[in-house]
């Protein structure tokens, strides 16, 4: 199974992660956003149900997308995160640019 | 009680070898009873390695990482040292990141996660210690935790 899968309808865009969001996956993930959002996605859904570990690398890859989506007058939202990573996203101040929804039943800390 | 024995490696420099590394302290963690924490020991080790490939040894896979992490009674520390030439990390320690900045958060997350952080005085060697929780929780060090 691919570790990144990308749907895309006119100007939406759903990212499904099936890895940890790392340095070395975001240096993948980068070019593909990027054609997303070339495309006309300004809306985009990044789903990390399947992740269980975000590192600075990944942190950067999404501040990144949000930045180019902000650009075109779009917005990012993240579901799915674990409580660790809800956690993670908190402390680092993250949760003030982007919205972030738990697992369905995880318990949340924001 | 007998704890497990410290475990080395060295890697080449390269974010692949990160990711193999992690897995394979992955199942060390779970082998010696830390599977609560692992959130934030991998998170530690990711960032400390992420570092010394990418910033200490510029990515050059000739270079190798060292690595080792040792659990006591009550902590589990990560030791990672580089070939580079090290860089000023008292004045590093001081940066925190803006929310639109794509990167500089790596010793934010030392700092958050880690209760003791030591570099040598060179900069290529870092020191990351972390008191073990009872309990299944990723907490953040004792000063940082409000």
């Amino acid at each position: 199974m691919p570790s990144i899968q990308i749907e895309q309808s006119e100007n939406q865009a759903l990212i499904q992660l099936q890895e940890p969001l790392t340095s070395a996956l975001a240096r993948e993930l980068r070019p593909r956003l990027l054609e997303v959002i070339a495309k006309g996605a300004t809306q985009m859904v990044m789903d990390l149900s399947l992740v269980d570990l975000v590192d600075s690398g990944g942190i950067g890859l999404l501040i990144a997308t949000r930045n180019s989506l902000a650009k075109v007058g779009g917005g990012m939202r993240i579901v799915g995160a674990s409580s660790e990573i809800q956690h993670l996203f908190q402390v680092m101040r993250l949760d003030r640019h982007f919205e972030v929804e738990g697992k369905p039943g995880d318990g949340s800390l924001s | 009680m007998k704890y497990p024995a410290p475990l080395r490696f060295k890697m080449p420099s390269t974010l692949a070898a990160v990711d193999e590394s992690c897995l394979g302290v992955k199942t060390w963690l779970q082998d010696n009873g830390l599977e609560n924490d692992w959130f934030a020991v991998l998170l530690l080790l990711r960032e400390s390695l992420n570092n010394a490939v990418i910033h200490g040894n510029r990515n050059d896979p000739v270079l190798d990482v060292d690595c080792e992490l040792r659990r006591g009674r009550r902590w589990l520390s990560i030791s990672v040292a580089d070939s580079g030439a090290g860089f000023s990390w008292a004045r590093a320690k001081k940066h925190r990141a803006c929310c639109r900045d794509t990167c500089g958060r790596g010793l934010e997350i030392y700092q958050l996660y880690a209760d003791e952080v030591v570099f040598n005085r060179r900069g290529n060697r870092v020191l990351l210690r972390r008191q073990l929780r009872k309990g299944g929780e990723c907490a953040l060090n004792s000063n940082r935790a409000k």
